[in-house]
């Protein structure tokens, strides 16, 4: 029989994201590392980026609004 | 870091960037898979949907190297942007390639409840799929988390979870896709009973769902339990072929069940059929493994 944990977690790590930022960077939809626009106030919360800066991203055009969440509020 | 530093786990295993790590815990604690699901993405993430859509492809896509680095004992629950019904069900294929066992969604889907039948067709992909739609506690409502302080989880992250169940059970969606399959997650289920009351009061109005029991008897309907819960009196309602369990690790919080196996099995309260039932059989069927 095998035995199943049926709710386990990850813990998001920056690592997860790099691959990311430089597919979109690259495809120029958003500019990593501006902070005229934030991904969010904060902080990352989990993991061993915890308490670094959560990467801020600006779009390139059109109107972008990231959801300004504050992490210290949820765990 | 800090505290991720202090808890019992490695980072590379919390983070999976060291899946050895990873299945070690595992092995320590006798369990074979692990359907993993997220802690950022436990909220709604950005209100820029592309961008939510692009980060939400770069988890599924980090998890599936996992599953496939892990030779399938861990398994995940895909995200998806489900604002965009086409663009979830685009990227639940993609992922379910690459390992995924479940679609998961929030107690509601920003600002729409679950049974809301413009979600259908996405629901009828993972059906198509063989994936179960697996309601997990999160912060899925931006109003409700902003109207409610989220330094206590239960308004804005665990009342949604039955929310989601209220309006997925009240709604046709059952009736409407044979072989759909839901599971409710990280809440509990002592609010089972209560809420197939409310949902039969409904029903008795609307008239598009069949009596609620039907739905988890015959395993459409799963939920999760935790030790400290009166299992047995809800398996008296819903049957106990219903109840998965779930270990939270590597979280800290209090859903967190840290040697989930061992302590299950040495319960007095449950039949020893039971338990293997809530370790294996359910799950299994649940996801489909």
């Amino acid at each position: 029989m095998i035995v199943i944990d049926a709710d386990a977690h990850v813990e998001e790590s920056q690592a997860m994201f790099d691959r990311l930022i430089k597919s979109i960077t690259a495809a120029g939809r958003y500019r990593y590392g501006s902070t005229a626009t934030r991904f969010s106030e904060n902080t990352m919360p989990y993991g061993s980026s915890r308490g670094k800066p959560i990467p801020s991203w600006s779009a390139k055009a059109g109107p972008f609004s990231a959801r300004p969440l504050s992490w210290k509020r949820l765990r | 870091m800090e505290a991720a530093s202090l808890k019992g786990e490695s980072i590379g295993a919390q983070e999976m960037t060291d899946i050895g790590a990873r299945l070690r815990d595992m092995d320590k604690v006798k369990i074979d898979t692990q359907v993993v699901f997220p802690s950022l993405f436990l909220t709604t993430t950005a209100e820029d949907l592309s961008l939510e859509a692009a980060l939400l492809r770069a988890y599924n896509s980090f998890l599936g190297e996992c599953s496939a680095a892990s030779k399938g004992r861990i398994r995940f629950g895909a995200l998806v942007p489900i604002r965009d019904v086409d663009a979830s069900i685009k990227e639940l294929k993609r992922a379910a390639k690459m390992g995924a066992a479940a679609a998961m969604l929030h107690g509601m889907a920003w600002d729409k409840l679950l049974g809301d039948e413009s979600l259908f067709p996405f629901y009828e992909e993972a059906a198509n799929l063989n994936l179960p739609i697996c309601v997990h506690l999160g912060w899925g409502c931006p109003a409700m988390t902003d109207i409610f302080d989220a330094s206590t989880n239960f308004y804005s992250a665990i009342l949604p979870v039955t929310i989601g169940f209220h309006s997925i059970l009240t709604s046709r969606v059952f009736e409407s896709i044979p072989n759909l399959r839901f599971a409710f997650l990280e809440a509990g289920c002592g609010w089972v009973p209560y809420l197939v009351r409310q949902v039969r009061r409904d029903n008795a109005r609307r008239r598009k769902a069949r009596d609620p029991i039907e739905y988890f008897k015959t395993g459409r309907v799963f939920v999760t339990c935790e030790a400290d819960e009166d299992i047995n009196s809800v398996a008296e309602l819903i049957g106990e072929d219903s109840f998965v369990l779930g270990s939270d690790y590597p979280h800290g919080d209090p859903s967190r069940q840290e040697d989930m196996v061992a302590e299950f099995r040495e319960r007095k309260d449950f039949s020893p059929r039971m338990v293997e039932k809530m370790l294996c059989d359910s799950p299994r069927r649940l996801y489909g493994l």
